[in-house]
């Protein structure tokens, strides 16, 4: 038989309210909100090929490294040099997918649907920063990293994507396997300042 | 000794600007309730107590008193805390005082006063120098008879008892253009200059005030202000700022490479209540574009008998507690000297009401002024002189001072006898130069100040004020405004204009007299020890007969000796056991060279190392779209990798046995459904992916069908079995792979290592899918009859979907993809739904197949099904050094193929070696017996050891399908001793388990099963 | 730890890298007609020097790019950092490189295809 660890069979994952006020009065210091109806693309073509993309997504891909492209409620992440990530609205997929399908035809690229292998947090409060500097290494100064910046890096012991796409606030993807470590992870970090987990998916602003 | 009912020292009467003494404490050192104030550390507050006794030596338990007045402090080690929050070996001089903190002092049994470890001391010929290493090295019957004196003696303080920590550490990590370590007086003008220039600052100060020294300074006048009020107020400044982060309570314990330094706050230690809301400590993994250490001076001991006595303290200890904390250490005070700062801090404590009785320089001509302001104040000078003893029992009452030779190592008169109460020693200052040494900063030494000096440095760091070796406080703040504009221009940053305030201080020389052991006038070991490494208890003899017995390498020394080891790291014991060590070889200190310090530079508590990584966030938990079915359904769980997958699903108070056996049987006669979503999935896509595929596997790829699906396994370059799973032709150009649970991050690493870095040449995009797929795979004769009742709108038949080959359509309305493909050896189809269906794919499953006995299975019943027909799981069959042809699957290796990974390794010679490991199966004489795994196989039970072994059981478990035990092990030559007898010896003195050698595809061995047919 | 400048995404901690250990082992090209033993020179012997040290580095948690690093072992510098494919530039990394024994070894000789197999100076990938 297999040996197994006896903590297996515990409750993994402190259970922490979705709640917590910030002890200090106010408002709580991070805010999360998952967002849903998006349709995630993992994009692999060279930036040549990919800049034939750039009507239908509506602006330029984002060619220079860790920089993201914003464009109504679509956002296009670089994640590597022939990589990029793309977020559209989900009622867009089935048309956007044909026509990248035309426009690529012939050309060496693969396009493919994560949307369900990620999952997207929307990070706000004035202490969000505070919160993910307990477990990422990047710098995440406001004048560093600045709107229209993205990153992949790690947060903890999970692989994240922070993307900075308002002044206020900024976008967390980590793979949907990962999405209660990281959430508790989060939850857990934010003691300190409070935090409020809206579970109800939101809009995308 | 002092006392206790001579309250010189009343609460009330105690005044300083760091002490509210309106705002008294209680707190209990060893059971025993005192009052301080607040602002008080434990070791100012035990003083103020006239509380001098703190602890006992670690290998003597010999009394020992607080001898200085911040991280240097070597005796006054205290446990504080209760029950799990316990924290021991904390310097009492840097713990702050808050309302009911509970101290208690170590080393010691059963009390402080009475110690029976102190008969040690009598005895003490059985602890010299290398003591660990002499019984380490002596006959083995020798170690009993130490051991126990060892196991108490060894180690420092006591942790917490076993109870769980309750506190919560936090880390964080943070970025600055210049870090700062040290908040005194150059450490906040180096401050005040990058920070009005704009750079991200940091500035952390070891203490909860600031201003280090200059709080305990009577006589410095910065800008007009006192040097506490002028500190005050560069702070203020800088907290305005909203480029500066100020951390007071911060020790920087590690400087590690590319300017990574580690730093511990304490935020709430010094808090009675404790907000549960704020983590204890906090670690901060800082990266610094540039370094500036100010982190001060120490000052050295004087080496003579009895140095270590309660009530011998260092000379800036004394007026510390004296300005900072409104404490007067004696009543009656003599001073031992070899340098003209401390004359100032006698005069100091002399004006307080201590009155020093006799000042004793080593040297022969002090400052004539000095000598006068002592005569003036009424105090005896001894010049030429060094104090040749101390006496006391619990607390110094006596000293024996006696004039010197000029050069100071012989006596040159009879000794005088004083009584006292306060002996204070000052040898001079050594720079705290430990993070720059951590940094790989080199050091030399400095003829005039008789110290070690920063010289060149390794990482992007300056070293300013006193830890360079500029003790004037006007230099050191030149240096520090000097310092900071060099950061902030090789930051590219421009320095802002800042106007160096006017300092006025007395001048001092700093030109101690090199005298690193006061003679005795005895011989060497006779005439009372006088101790160099305090908290190790190594004495100046102790090195003597370490050289003598033939340690001569610093590094060896430090061993041999322990000093300078553990939490001290030779701060205040450093310089004094180099000398002596220079001394002994007739060298000099800069040819001696020095230890390299360690970090942590004080000790940090494992708890803030740890942050909140323990407990559920340890480490990530990966769960699959159906994970809160399987634990309403009360399945148990194993980790594989981070994942959580079902293990079995017992059903009304069925074991593990029983549980796995209705699974395993349920799925060969009816119907299994597990939980396959944890398989790693990479969509692989590009005009040379067949190709691609075609090297990483070993088998052959090119020719593979649309729709088909294939088994393959991949090697490393060494020709090892890597990983396997089935790959799949969705399109020309399209393939869609799967890789072991646990092997899926790797594959998709190695794969892309290969694109990379081989073959660039090759059109291949890869993407990983793991998590886009919920996989539900669906396993037993009544498989299909399942999917149909299900509703879809695939044909089943065998004629369109036969078995290796994969349709796309819907299941129960929902969009899938099927795979035909089987690791059950029955009809099986794995089916993928987008992971958002996952849960709907495994509900509507179970809901159409109860009528066919549908059975949810876990990965045990997984292995057992596998087992029965032989499939290997890589990293249970295989361990790093098996290949295919030792699996015995020699038919998936293609070598016609011009290339694979692994090709010309399987090749190598040795590879076709008949002694190599081979897979084989096993059936036992008692078909009930289950070989433990990991067993191993002997051919001769009884032979005498050493033992010939023929190898190892990998998989081993009861097949009730077959009705009797089944194993499969990796045996020397296996596949030529098919039909041999062999033998595993148990651990528990059963006899050994008889098994015969056989074929590993012990069920079904024709397949017929695939089909549904039986 | 280290800060490694990812050739991409800049100056990220070391806990972002993996090493892929030494740089420059060319792989036999799979015509070949070496021995055992000259085999194994590519696939088993790696050098530990004391020094400037050209190794692969693959950015794990960011961009996933490997790139080759020119680093002191003794010091922990980082001399140079320079795509695959390429060799080192700085004359340390150069000097490195050249007086590496492969250079010589049958095993690269066999990597390197028949046009080439005069012109010692190129191919080497890895
Ligand atoms: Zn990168």
């Amino acid at each position: 038989m297999a040996s197994t660890n006896p903590h297996a069979q515990m409750p993994q994952i402190t259970a922490l309210p979705d709640i917590m006020p910030n002890p200090e009065g106010g408002a709580p210091g991070l805010t999360l909100a998952a967002i849903s109806g998006k349709t995630l693309i993992n994009l692999r073509a060279s930036d040549k090929i990919k800049a034939s993309l750039d009507t239908l997504f509506g602006t330029a891909l984002p060619t220079q490294p860790n920089r993201l492209s914003i464009i109504g409620a679509s956002r296009a992440m670089w994640l590597g040099p022939d990589e990029t990530l793309l977020m559209i609205d989900e009622a867009r997929q089935a048309e956007f997918m044909l026509k990248l399908g035309a426009t690529l035809k012939d050309t060496h690229y693969a396009a493919t649907i994560i949307t369900d292998a990620i999952r997207i947090l929307r990070l706000g409060g004035a202490r969000r920063l505070d919160v993910l500097a307990k477990g990422c290494g990047l710098d995440l100064h406001p004048a560093i990293f600045a709107k229209g910046h993205c990153a992949q890096s790690l947060l903890s012991h999970a692989s994240v994507t922070l993307a900075r796409d308002a002044e206020d606030s900024l976008l967390l993807f980590c793979r949907t396997s990962f999405s209660d470590y990281v959430t508790s992870w989060l939850k857990d970090a934010a003691i300190e300042y409070g935090y409020r987990l809206d579970t109800s998916p939101a809009p995308h602003r | 000794m002092a006392k206790n009912n001579q309250k010189n020292m009343t609460i009330a009467a105690r005044s300083s600007a760091s002490i509210d003494s309106q705002t008294p404490i209680s707190f209990t050192f060893d059971g025993r309730k005192y009052q301080g104030c607040k602002g008080d550390t434990l070791a100012s507050a035990l003083l103020a107590n006239n509380v001098h006794l703190t602890g006992r030596s670690f290998k003597y338990h010999r009394p020992r008193g607080i001898m200085g007045a911040g991280a240097e402090e070597p005796n006054a080690l205290v446990g504080v805390g209760t029950d799990g929050r316990i924290e021991p070996n904390l310097k009492a001089t840097q713990v702050e005082l808050y309302d009911g903190l509970v101290a208690i002092s170590q080393n010691r049994f059963p009390s402080l006063k009475l110690d029976v470890g102190e008969i040690n001391s009598v005895l003490s010929r059985f602890f010299p120098a290398g003591f660990y290493y002499k019984t380490f090295m002596w006959p083995a019957s020798f170690w009993m008879m130490y051991e126990h004196i060892i196991r108490h003696a060894a180690g420092l303080g006591k942790a917490g008892d076993d109870h769980k920590d309750p506190d919560r550490y936090e880390k964080r990590h943070a970025h600055f253009d210049i870090v700062i370590i040290g908040g005194g007086l150059s450490g906040l003008m180096a401050g005040l200059q990058a920070a009005k220039s704009g750079q991200r600052v940091l500035i952390a100060e070891d203490q909860p005030q600031w201003g280090g020294w200059l709080r305990a300074c009577e006589d410095i006048i910065i800008d007009g202000m006192s040097g506490q009020a002028w500190a005050e107020q560069a702070v203020s400044r800088l907290q305005e700022m909203e480029n500066v982060t100020l951390l007071s309570r911060t020790t920087c314990f590690g400087y590690g490479d590319h300017n990574f330094l580690t730093l511990a706050e304490r935020v709430s230690d010094h808090l009675a209540e404790k907000p549960a809301h704020l983590p204890r400590q906090r670690l901060w993994k800082v990266r610094a574009r540039q370094v500036i250490l100010a982190t001060g001076a120490i000052e050295r001991p004087l080496v003579f008998a009895g140095n270590d006595l309660p009530g011998v303290m260092l000379a800036s200890a004394a007026q510390t507690y004296l300005c900072q904390y409104g404490v007067l250490v004696g009543t009656r005070g003599i001073l031992m000297t070899n340098n003209d700062a401390a004359w100032h801090n006698a005069f100091a404590l002399h004006r307080a009401g201590c009155r020093i009785k006799v000042i004793v320089d080593t040297r022969q001509n002090p400052s004539p002024a000095l000598i006068k302001q002592a005569t003036d104040l009424g105090i005896l000078t001894r010049i030429g002189s060094g104090i040749i003893a101390a006496h006391g029992r619990l607390h110094v009452a006596r000293v024996e001072i006696a004039p010197l030779s000029e050069a100071g190592d012989a006596l040159t008169g009879e000794p005088e006898h004083f009584d006292c109460d306060l002996v204070m020693m000052s040898g001079g200052m050594n720079p705290v130069v430990h993070l720059h040494s951590q940094a790989r900063g080199k050091l030399k030494w400095d003829e005039r100040s008789h110290c070690f000096r920063p010289s060149t440095t390794h990482e992007a760091e300056q070293s300013v004020g006193s830890c360079n070796g500029s003790f004037d406080a006007a230099i050191g703040a030149k240096e520090a405004i000097a310092a900071a504009r060099k950061a902030i221009k090789a930051n590219s940053g421009e320095a802002a204009e800042i106007t160096l305030p006017e300092i006025t201080a007395t001048k001092i020389k700093w030109t101690p007299m090199p005298i690193w052991q006061i003679p005795t006038g005895q011989p060497a070991g006779q005439g009372g020890k006088a101790f160099v490494d305090f908290q190790n208890d190594v004495t100046a003899n102790d090195i003597q007969l370490a050289v003598r017995e033939g340690y001569h390498s610093v590094e060896h020394v430090k061993r041999y000796t322990t000093t300078g080891m553990a939490t001290d790291q030779g701060k205040t014991s450093n310089i004094n056991a180099l000398a002596i060590l220079a001394r002994e070889r007739a060298s000099d200190i800069p040819s001696v060279g020095t230890t390299t310090f360690r970090m942590p530079y004080t000790p940090t508590s494992i708890g803030m190392i740890a942050g909140r990584d323990i407990g559920g966030l340890f480490d990530p938990v990966r769960t699959t779209p159906m994970d809160k079915w399987h634990r309403a359904a009360g399945a148990k769980f194993e980790h594989v990798g981070q994942w959580m997958r079902a293990w079995y699903y017992p059903k009304d108070g069925e074991n593990i046995q029983e549980a796995v056996i209705r699974e395993v049987e349920a799925a060969r006669q009816y119907a299994g459904l597990l939980d396959a979503s944890t398989l790693g999935k990479i969509d692989i896509r590009g005009r040379d992916a067949a190709e691609f595929l075609n090297r990483i596997y070993t088998n052959s790829w090119l020719k593979l069908g649309v729709s088909k699906c294939r088994y393959g396994l991949m090697c490393k370059e060494d020709g090892m079995v890597m990983d396997d799973g089935v790959t799949t032709r969705l399109a020309e150009d399209h393939f869609h792979m799967t890789t072991t649970t646990g092997g899926a991050a790797g594959v998709l690493d190695w794969l892309e290592e290969w694109l990379q870095t081989e073959w660039p040449d090759l059109q291949v995009y890869l993407t990983s899918v793991t998590e886009q797929w919920a996989v539900a795979t669906l396993s037993g004769p009544a498989a299909r009859e399942i999917l149909k009742a299900a509703g879809t709108d695939i044909d089943l038949g065998d004629d369109n979907f036969s078995f290796m080959s994969m349709r796309e359509g819907h299941i129960s309305g929902l969009p899938a993809r099927i795979y035909r493909i089987s690791f059950t050896g029955e009809l099986s189809y794995e089916i993928n739904v987008p992971a958002r269906y996952g849960m709907a794919l495994w509900t509507s499953l179970m809901r159409a197949g109860k009528n066919f006995g549908i059975t949810p299975y876990g990965t045990e019943a997984m292995h057992v099904l596998r087992a029965e027909k032989g499939f290997i799981i890589v990293g249970q069959e295989t361990d790093g050094t098996v290949t295919p042809y030792d699996l015995g699957m020699g038919w998936i290796v293609y070598d016609k193929k011009p290339d694979f990974i692994g090709k010309r390794a399987l090749a190598r010679q040795s590879m076709g070696l008949g002694d190599r490991k081979q897979l084989v199966g096993l059936r036992t004489k008692d078909p009930k017996q289950i070989i433990p795994e990991g067993a191993h196989a002997v051919l001769d039970p009884n032979q005498p050891p050493p033992v010939d072994m023929l190898g190892h059981v990998t998989s081993s478990y009861f097949s009730p399908n077959l009705g009797h035990s089944i194993a499969m092990a990796l045996l020397r030559g296996g596949h030529a001793r098919k039909g041999e007898t062999v033998y595993f010896p148990m651990l528990d003195g059963k006899p050994p388990i008889e098994a015969t050698i056989t074929d590993t595809n012990f069920y079904d061995p024709k397949g017929e099963r695939l089909n549904g047919q039986h | 730890m280290l800060e490694i400048k990812c050739p991409y995404c800049g100056p990220r901690d070391e806990e972002e890298f993996s090493c892929g250990g030494e740089a420059h082992i060319a792989r036999p090209l799979s015509e070949n007609s070496l021995s055992d033993k000259e085999f194994a020179d590519y696939l088993f012997y790696r050098d530990n020097p004391r020094g400037v040290f050209l190794e692969r580095w693959r950015h794990a948690a960011g961009c996933r790019r490997w790139f080759n690093v020119a680093r002191d072992t003794l010091t922990h510098h980082i001399l140079e950092i320079y795509p695959m494919g390429a060799k080192p530039v700085s004359k340390a990394g150069r000097a490195a490189y050249n007086a590496n024994w492969r250079r010589d070894s049958q095993a690269e000789i066999a990597a390197q295809p028949a046009s080439q197999k005069t012109n010692k100076t190129s191919s080497a990938k890895r």
